[in-house]
């Protein structure tokens, strides 16, 4: 390879890790392909869809099948009850079209939050700042913004600064009218939503709930928290797990919260990593991931296991 | 066909975050990366089962949408100006990002060329049969991008750099 080959490898790796995350890709694409699929009327998909998330929420199920006393107490101070976590979405639609049934799929961030209702097929986004949607000059409510219908079949886009710092985008694969109808319906109403997987203990402080989908919960680091990030998520019979990191893994079998499986620990250029791949009945396996260190010790993530909820 | 044991979930779990690199080594547009990942997740979500090799097909898809997408918003596409400071080189973010203007001017199937064999790592052979043209097409659309880089002040600040 020439120097000039070289330094094109090197400033690709390096743009690369400015990727965005893939957190509530798989939501996203669920959506857009229930839009497909209706426009279509390719109504198996949808069932097919319909079962996965079916079988996903189930009947709830105490994870362990048995409820200790002191499940969600920590000795330590380090993690305290969190069964009655929620998250929160700052906007609700006064308007959906007939077909809405079922509540919002949720990915709450500090500065950014999206609101799919995926029965519908429409996406409720607020961010701090701009969208980046370019199109044809409007008014939502009064207010400047942006109306980008390009061609039938795609999705349909309006957005505008609701408020002071508060940037607005409903995308939807209805007509111009409708999306306008349900952009001009928001309220300033939050949607609290509690999250399938409840994650029974959690650090103390530093951790905000960001994304509620059916299979996985999701904490990021707020306020320079460094016991987060955490995850916990539930794959299916059958379902590969995620490629952990790059390198130093170390991979044991380990029994955690009273759960068979195996701990990985992962270390990248900044922090060490937990994972732990645990099963649960019918084929089903518990993924849960947590920083090493910054009050996560092994007595701490048994205790953590211990206390999760799944359905 | 698609390997049954592996569903469109789990695939979506495991291989997005690459395909999101992929998308965004072409745009380095964190909006535009996200909808050429989706939209190519959900044109192969239909046809799962019938798909033998869903990462061409992706990686196909994502690409074809760049070239599409690059058409789309040429007039309105901003070239960012900053680069991590993890980058391997002993170049600094300067040359680095000069570098980058440079390859954000080049022709988009350049660009695709070049990231589909300096990211992505695939060979010519690979990279024909995915944009559709012969291999001698992509060996003359990497030779040009190189010999305009090499051509500019940046690119030989930039070899110069790595060689140090």
């Amino acid at each position: 390879m020439t120097s000039i080959e070289q330094a094109l490898a090197d400033i690709y790796a390096a743009v690369a890790l400015e990727a965005p995350d893939d957190l509530g890709l798989l939501s996203r694409v669920q959506v857009a392909s229930l839009r497909r699929s209706r426009s279509r009327r390719l109504g198996a998909v949808v069932v097919a869809l319909t079962a996965v998330t079916a079988v996903a929420v189930g009947a709830s199920v105490l994870l362990g099948g048995t409820s200790h006393a002191n499940r969600f107490a920590d000795p330590t101070g380090f993690l305290v009850d969190n069964r009655d976590a929620a998250t929160t979405f700052p906007l609700t639609p006064s308007y959906l079209p007939s077909g809405a049934k079922t509540a919002p799929q949720l990915d709450v961030y500090t500065n950014y939050g999206e609101a799919n209702y995926l029965d519908v097929g429409v996406d409720i986004r607020y961010a701090s700042t701009p969208s980046g949607v370019t199109g044809t000059p409007t008014t939502i409510g009064g207010k400047p913004g942006q109306l980008s219908c390009p061609r039938p079949g795609d999705p349909c886009r309006l957005s505008w600064q609701r408020s002071p710092g508060t940037y607005v985008t409903v995308q939807s694969d209805l007509s111009e009218a409708e999306t306008r109808r349900i952009a001009e319906g928001l309220r300033d109403q939050p949607i609290v939503q509690k999250p399938k997987i409840v994650l029974g203990l959690l650090p103390a402080t530093g951790c905000h709930l960001t994304q509620i989908i059916p299979y996985s919960t999701v904490y990021n680091p707020i306020d320079g928290g460094q016991a987060c990030p955490v995850s916990v998520q539930v794959l299916q019979r059958n379902e590969p797990e995620h490629p952990v990191g790059p390198s130093q893994v170390i991979e044991r079998s380990a029994s955690i919260g009273g759960y068979s499986g195996k701990l990985i620990a992962q270390k990248d250029q900044a922090r060490q990593y937990w994972q732990a791949i645990l099963a649960l009945p019918e084929g089903r396996r518990l993924v849960v991931n947590t920083p090493q260190g910054h009050g996560w010790n092994r007595n701490e993530l048994d205790r953590f296991v211990r206390a999760i909820i799944v359905p | 066909m698609n390997d049954d044991a592996v569903s469109f979930e789990a695939y979506v779990a495991g291989r997005g975050r690459a395909h999101l690199r992929l998308a965004y080594v072409l745009c380095r547009d964190a909006d535009l990366a996200q909808d050429l990942v989706q939209n190519a997740l959900v044109k192969v979500h239909p046809r799962w089962d019938r798909v033998d090799n869903p990462d061409a097909y992706v990686r196909r898809a994502i690409v074809n949408d760049f070239l599409s997408w690059r058409r789309r918003r040429a007039a309105t596409e901003v070239v960012t100006d900053c680069l991590p400071e993890t980058a391997r080189s002993a170049v600094g973010p300067e040359d680095r990002d000069a570098m980058w203007r440079l390859l954000a001017e080049l022709p988009r199937q350049q660009r695709a060329v070049l990231a589909l064999r300096y990211y992505d790592e695939l060979d010519d052979e690979a990279i024909a049969r995915l944009l559709g043209c012969s291999t001698a097409t992509v060996r003359s659309h990497a030779s040009k991008a190189i010999a305009a880089l090499r051509a500019s002040d940046a690119g030989a600040r930039f070899v110069e750099g790595t060689n140090r």
